[in-house]
C-alpha cells in the first residue's frame, strides 16, 4: 500500500502550482469583480498544453492518468474558482465524449482546437425541471433519416454563453426513462441552436453560465456520441466519478486557501493584548478543519486511484465528494468568523471563498440525493 | 595591532555612510582601520581612519578587485570590510575568492571571539538571523549593512598616502563602455537616508507627484512597491523588495503599501518605519513603528500643507 | 556554443521560516526555483537558441536541488548535472563555489549564467567565486545582455545607475530582475522533466578534494521585534499634525 505521491507527481504538482501562482493568482480578484471570462488566460493555458492532459497524443494530448489529472485540478482550484469551472468543464466534460466517441473528422474540427484552447466546449445535463433526476430530461432527439432533430432547453450551462461545441444529453425515447438517454454534439452556427439568457451567480464569477436553446436543431448521424443510443446514463457514470473527485478536490483547495488566508489574519490581528491565533476557540477552528481536510483529501485520491485501477467506485466518489464539500462549506464559514467584522467586508478574500464554495452543492447531484442514496446502500449491506 | 582594510566607496564624491560605520566598527573591535578609496578626496575619509590609501586605479569592476587584493597584501589586513552595495559586495566576493575565503555579507552584528569574527546576519529575507563564525586563517571578509553600526565621530585625520595597486592593464578583460544615471533622475533609493514609498493605495500613477513633493520636502528618495512597478507606474530602479532593492534608511515611510512579505524583505532593516494605509489590518502595521489607518490619497496633500510645502 | 546555468531550489518567499530553540532553522515545506535563477535560465535558453548551442543546468546540494534541475529541463535546458556531496552540507560558500566550478569545468562552457543571489542564504558569492575559480571575467547584476560568438556586452546595475561593459567569452554573468521574463513551461515538457533520470555526482568524481571550510553556521535566532506599532489617533487634522511631527523628528530637527 503506497499512500504517497511519487517524485514525478510531486514535481508535476509543484510546476502546476507555480503556473497557477504566476498566471492566475494575480487576476483572481479582478475575475471575480468584473465577472468577465478571461479569454487571454484561457488561451495561455491552452498554449501550455494543459487542456489535453487526458486526451490521446494523436490529438495533442498527454494521456495522463486520473491521479495526475486530479493533481492538476486540485492546484488549479487554488486560483480563480470561476476560471476553474470553465477549464474543468472543458477538460472533463465538454471534450470527454468527443474524445471517446467522436469521428476523426469531428476530432479534427472540434477536439484538436479545443485542446489548443481555440474552441470552447460545454456539457448540458440540467434543465428547468430536472437536475439530479436525469430521467426527467425533456430534451428530445428524434430520428429523421440519418440525422437527429434535437429540441429542448438546457439551463445552468457553464461556458454556455461562449460555447463553440456543446455535448447535449437528450432522450431518444421519453417512455424509457433512464434507458432512453444519449449524448449529441451540437455546434455553434447550427440552425436552431441559440444562446439564451445568462445567469448571474453568487460565486464562481468569470465562468459565463447560461441557457442553451435547441429548436429543431438538425445534426448528422456522427454527432450522436456513443456506441448506441440509450446508454447515456452508463456513460454519464464514467465521468461523474471523475467529476465528483474533481469537485471534492476543488472543495479541498478552496477550504485550504480560505483557512490559510484566515491564519495569516489571525496571526496578526491583536485583540485584548495578543494575536487571536493564540486563543483556544480560534485554534480549535484550524484544528478541526485540518483533520477533516486531510481525511477528505485522502479519500478523494483513493477514489482517483480506484478509477485508474478500473475499480467500481461510484459510491466512494459520491461519499468523498460529499465529505469534502461539507468540510469546505464549514471551513469558509469559519474563515469569515475568524475575520469577525471584516468577514463581512468585500475588501477581504474571505467573502469570495464563502460565495464560491456554494457551487460545490450544485455539481454531480445534490447532497440530499447523495446521502439518501448512500444511506440506502448501507442499509442494504452493499457499501 | 592588526589592520582592518575597509573598502570605502563614494556617492557623488562623498564617502558612503556604511563605509564610515565600518571604519568605526573596525576600530571598536581593536583593529587599526585602513581605508581604501578611489575617485574621491581622501581627506573626507581621513578623520575616520588611521591610514588612507588613495588608490590610483580607475573606476572599473576588475580594477576594484585587483586594487583590493593589492591593498590587502600591502597592509597585511586580517579583516577586510566593505559596504553591501551592488558594487561593493561584488568586488569583495571576488577578492575573497581570490584569497581562498568566503565573503559574509549583510552583517548587522560583528564581534570577535577567540580572535576571529563572529557575524550575525539576516537570511531568508530577514525572517531569521544567522550566526556565522569565520574559521580558518585571516584575512576574513565581511560586508556590513548600512545603519547597523554607529557612525563614528571624526577624530584626528589618519595619514593619507597615494597607493598604486600595480595593475597590469593587459589583465583587465572587461571594458567599461558607458555609465548612465537611473531613469528617474532623483536620489536613488539605494543612496538615501530617507525613503518615501508608494504603493497601489495611491490609486493612480499621477498621485505619485504628491509623493515626489514630499520626497523633495524631506530630502528623500522615492520608493515603489512591486505592484506599481509591474503596473508601469514607476521605474524598477525605485522598487523596494525581494526582486528590487534592499534598503536600510534611517526613515522609511510607506503610503498605500500593503506590506507583503516580498516588500518587507527589502526594508526591514530601516531605522524608523511609518506606515499610512487605509486598511487598519494591513500587514505592514506589524512591521511599523508608527501607523496611520487613513487613506494615503487624502493624507498626502494635508501632510504637505502641514509641512509647509503648500 | 556551450552554456551552463547555475540553479538552486530555495524556500518560497512566503514560506514560514523560524529559528528553533536549538538554533536550527525550521522551514515550511514550500520550495521553488530561486527567482533570479529562473531569469538566468530563461536568458540562457534564448542565447542557446540564438547560437544553436547546448544548455546544461548545474546544481549543488542535496536531493531537493534536483527539482531546480527539473525546472530548468522543463523550461528547455538540454541536460542537467547534480553535484551532491556531504562536504556541501555545511553551507560553506567557498566549498559550494569550488564544487560548482569543478563540475562546470568538465563542460567547457563559453558562457555561465547564474542568479545574482539565492534568496535563502543571500550570500551572493557563488557567481564571482565560480568565475574566479574558472579564471574568467564576470559581470554581476545584469539587466541587459548581448552575446556574440566570442564576446559579450552587458548592462550591469550599479548604485543609482547602469554601467555598460564589454568583454570576451568565456565569461560568467549573474542575472537580476529586468533582464528577461522567465517562460512558463509547457505541460509536456513538465511531464518529461518529471521523469528525467538525473544522476548525482560527488566531488571525488570530479577529481577534487573538498576545500577546508572557511565559515561555520553556529545557529539562528529570531530577528529583534519592533515594539508594537503606535497607531496615530485623533481627528484627521490631529492625525496629520502628529504624522508631520513624527517625520520631522525622524529627519532630524524642525523644518
Amino acid at each position: 500500500m503506497q499512500f504517497r505521491f511519487d517524485e514525478e507527481q510531486e514535481f508535476f504538482r509543484s510546476q502546476v502550482r507555480d503556473t497557477v501562482d504566476r498566471l492566475i493568482r494575480p487576476r483572481v480578484r479582478e475575475i471575480d469583480e468584473k465577472d468577465e471570462f478571461p479569454r487571454d488566460l484561457w488561451e495561455e493555458l491552452g498554449s501550455l498544453g494543459y487542456f489535453g492532459l487526458r486526451h490521446e497524443e494523436r490529438w495533442g494530448g498527454m494521456e495522463a492518468d486520473t491521479v495526475t489529472s486530479m493533481i492538476f485540478f486540485e492546484e488549479l482550484a487554488r486560483g480563480s474558482a470561476g476560471f476553474f469551472m470553465s477549464v474543468t468543464v472543458q477538460m472533463l466534460m465538454g471534450t470527454y465524449f468527443i474524445g471517446r466517441f467522436g469521428s476523426d473528422a469531428i476530432k479534427e474540427r472540434v477536439l484538436q482546437p479545443a485542446i489548443e484552447g481555440r474552441k470552447i466546449t460545454c456539457i448540458c445535463f440540467t434543465e428547468d425541471q430536472s437536475g439530479s433526476d436525469l430521467a426527467g430530461c425533456r430534451t428530445t432527439a428524434t430520428r429523421d433519416g440519418d440525422d437527429w432533430i434535437l429540441t429542448g432547453t438546457k439551463q445552468w450551462i457553464t461556458n454556455g454563453p461562449i460555447v463553440d461545441a456543446a455535448t447535449v444529453m437528450a432522450t431518444t425515447d421519453p417512455s424509457a426513462g433512464l434507458r432512453g438517454l444519449s449524448f449529441f454534439l451540437v455546434e455553434e452556427g447550427m440552425e436552431g441552436f441559440a444562446k439564451g439568457q445568462r445567469f448571474h451567480k453568487l460565486g464562481t464569477k468569470g465562468a459565463p453560465t447560461g441557457e442553451l436553446v435547441l429548436d429543431h436543431v438538425r445534426v448528422p448521424a456522427d454527432h450522436h456520441l456513443g456506441e448506441e443510443t440509450g446508454r447515456g446514463l452508463e456513460y454519464s457514470t464514467d465521468i461523474l466519478n471523475q467529476v465528483r473527485v474533481m469537485t471534492g478536490l476543488a472543495a479541498c483547495s478552496i477550504a485550504d486557501e480560505a483557512m490559510k488566508d484566515a491564519a495569516g489574519f489571525a496571526r496578526g490581528r491583536v485583540a485584548f493584548g495578543k494575536p487571536i491565533a493564540k486563543y483556544q476557540l480560534i485554534r480549535e477552528k484550524f484544528g478541526r478543519f485540518w483533520v477533516k481536510y486531510e481525511a477528505a483529501r485522502t479519500f478523494l485520491y483513493r477514489v482517483a486511484w480506484m478509477i485508474d485501477q478500473g475499480m467500481e467506485c461510484r459510491k466512494e466518489a459520491m461519499a468523498a465528494k460529499w465529505l469534502a464539500s461539507e468540510m469546505c462549506l464549514e471551513a469558509v464559514d469559519e474563515a469569515t468568523r475568524i475575520y469577525a467584522g471584516n468577514g463581512f467586508s468585500m475588501e477581504y478574500d474571505a467573502q469570495r471563498y464563502f460565495r464560491d464554495a456554494r457551487f460545490l452543492l450544485s455539481g454531480g447531484g445534490t447532497h440530499e440525493v447523495l446521502v439518501n442514496f448512500l444511506g440506502g446502500q448501507y442499509l442494504r449491506g452493499v457499501t | 595591532m592588526s589592520a582592518a582594510l575597509v573598502l570605502v566607496e563614494h556617492a557623488g564624491g562623498r564617502p558612503r555612510r556604511a563605509c564610515l560605520e565600518a571604519l568605526g566598527k573596525a576600530r571598536a573591535l581593536g583593529f587599526s582601520p585602513v581605508a581604501l578609496v578611489q575617485g574621491m578626496d581622501p581627506a573626507l575619509v581621513a578623520p575616520y581612519a588611521d591610514r588612507v590609501l588613495a588608490s590610483t586605479h580607475d573606476d572599473h569592476p576588475e580594477a576594484h578587485v585587483l586594487a583590493l587584493r593589492a591593498a590587502i597584501d600591502r597592509t597585511g589586513a586580517a579583516l577586510v570590510l566593505g559596504p553591501c552595495t551592488l558594487t561593493g559586495r561584488d568586488a569583495l566576493a571576488r577578492a575573497a575568492a581570490a584569497a581562498g575565503r568566503s565573503l559574509v555579507p549583510d552583517a548587522v552584528r560583528l564581534d570577535l571571539e577567540d580572535g576571529a569574527p563572529r557575524v550575525v546576519r539576516p537570511v531568508h529575507g530577514g525572517k531569521v538571523l544567522a550566526r556565522i563564525a569565520l574559521t580558518g586563517d585571516a584575512p576574513w571578509f565581511v560586508a556590513v549593512r548600512g545603519n547597523a553600526f554607529p557612525a563614528p565621530d571624526p577624530a584626528d585625520p589618519g595619514a593619507v598616502e597615494e597607493f598604486d595597486p600595480g595593475i597590469d592593464p593587459s589583465t583587465l578583460l572587461l571594458k567599461v563602455v558607458e555609465r548612465r544615471q537611473a531613469a528617474t533622475g532623483r536620489i536613488p533609493v539605494t543612496e538615501a537616508d530617507i525613503i518615501v514609498t508608494g504603493g497601489r493605495g495611491l490609486g493612480e500613477s499621477a498621485n505619485f507627484s504628491l509623493l515626489e513633493r514630499l520626497a523633495d520636502r524631506l530630502g528623500a528618495a522615492v520608493g515603489a512597491s512591486r505592484a506599481v512597478v509591474d503596473a508601469g507606474w514607476r521605474d524598477v530602479s525605485e522598487q523596494v523588495g525581494k526582486s528590487g532593492n534592499t534598503v536600510a534608511p534611517r526613515l522609511y515611510v510607506a503610503f498605500g503599501v500593503a506590506g507583503a512579505v516580498h516588500h518587507v524583505m527589502g526594508m526591514d532593516g530601516a531605522g524608523t518605519v511609518v506606515v499610512v494605509n487605509k486598511d487598519e489590518n494591513a500587514l505592514f502595521f506589524q512591521h511599523a513603528d508608527h501607523g496611520l489607518a487613513a487613506d494615503a490619497i487624502e493624507v498626502l496633500p494635508a501632510l504637505l500643507e502641514e509641512l509647509g510645502d503648500g | 556554443m556551450n552554456i551552463c546555468v547555475l540553479v538552486k531550489q530555495v524556500p518560497d518567499h512566503e514560506a514560514i521560516v523560524r529559528a528553533a530553540p536549538d538554533g536550527s532553522v525550521e522551514v515550511e515545506d514550500r520550495w521553488v526555483t530561486n527567482f533570479f535563477d529562473e531569469i538566468a535560465i530563461e536568458q540562457a535558453l534564448r542565447i542557446r537558441d540564438a547560437h544553436d548551442g547546448t544548455l546544461t543546468a548545474v546544481a549543488a546540494g542535496g536531493a531537493r536541488q534536483v527539482d531546480a534541475l527539473r525546472r530548468a529541463l522543463a523550461m528547455g535546458a538540454n541536460a542537467a548535472l547534480h553535484v551532491s556531496d556531504p562536504a556541501l552540507d555545511s553551507g560553506d560558500a567557498l566549498v559550494v563555489a569550488r564544487a560548482l566550478a569543478a563540475a562546470i569545468e568538465t563542460l567547457s562552457p563559453d558562457l555561465v549564467l547564474a542568479g545574482r543571489v539565492a534568496l535563502d542564504d543571500e550570500m551572493g558569492y557563488v557567481g564571482p567565486a565560480v568565475a574566479h575559480a574558472l579564471a574568467i571575467p564576470h559581470v554581476a547584476n545584469v539587466v541587459a545582455l548581448d552575446v556574440g560568438d566570442s564576446a559579450l556586452k552587458a548592462d550591469r546595475l550599479v548604485e543609482g545607475g547602469v554601467e555598460t561593459v564589454e568583454g570576451p567569452l568565456p565569461a560568467l554573468v549573474t542575472a537580476t530582475k529586468g533582464l528577461c521574463e522567465p517562460r512558463v513551461p509547457k505541460v509536456m515538457a513538465v511531464m518529461k522533466a518529471s521523469r528525467a533520470k538525473i544522476d548525482a555526482r560527488d566531488l571525488a568524481s570530479f577529481g577534487i578534494e573538498p576545500p577546508s571550510p572557511t565559515m561555520r553556521i553556529d545557529g539562528h535566532e529570531a530577528p529583534p521585534s519592533r515594539p508594537a506599532v503606535e497607531m496615530i489617533q485623533g481627528t484627521p487634522d490631529e492625525q496629520v499634525r502628529r504624522l508631520a511631527r513624527i517625520l520631522l523628528d525622524a529627519v532630524g530637527g524642525g523644518s
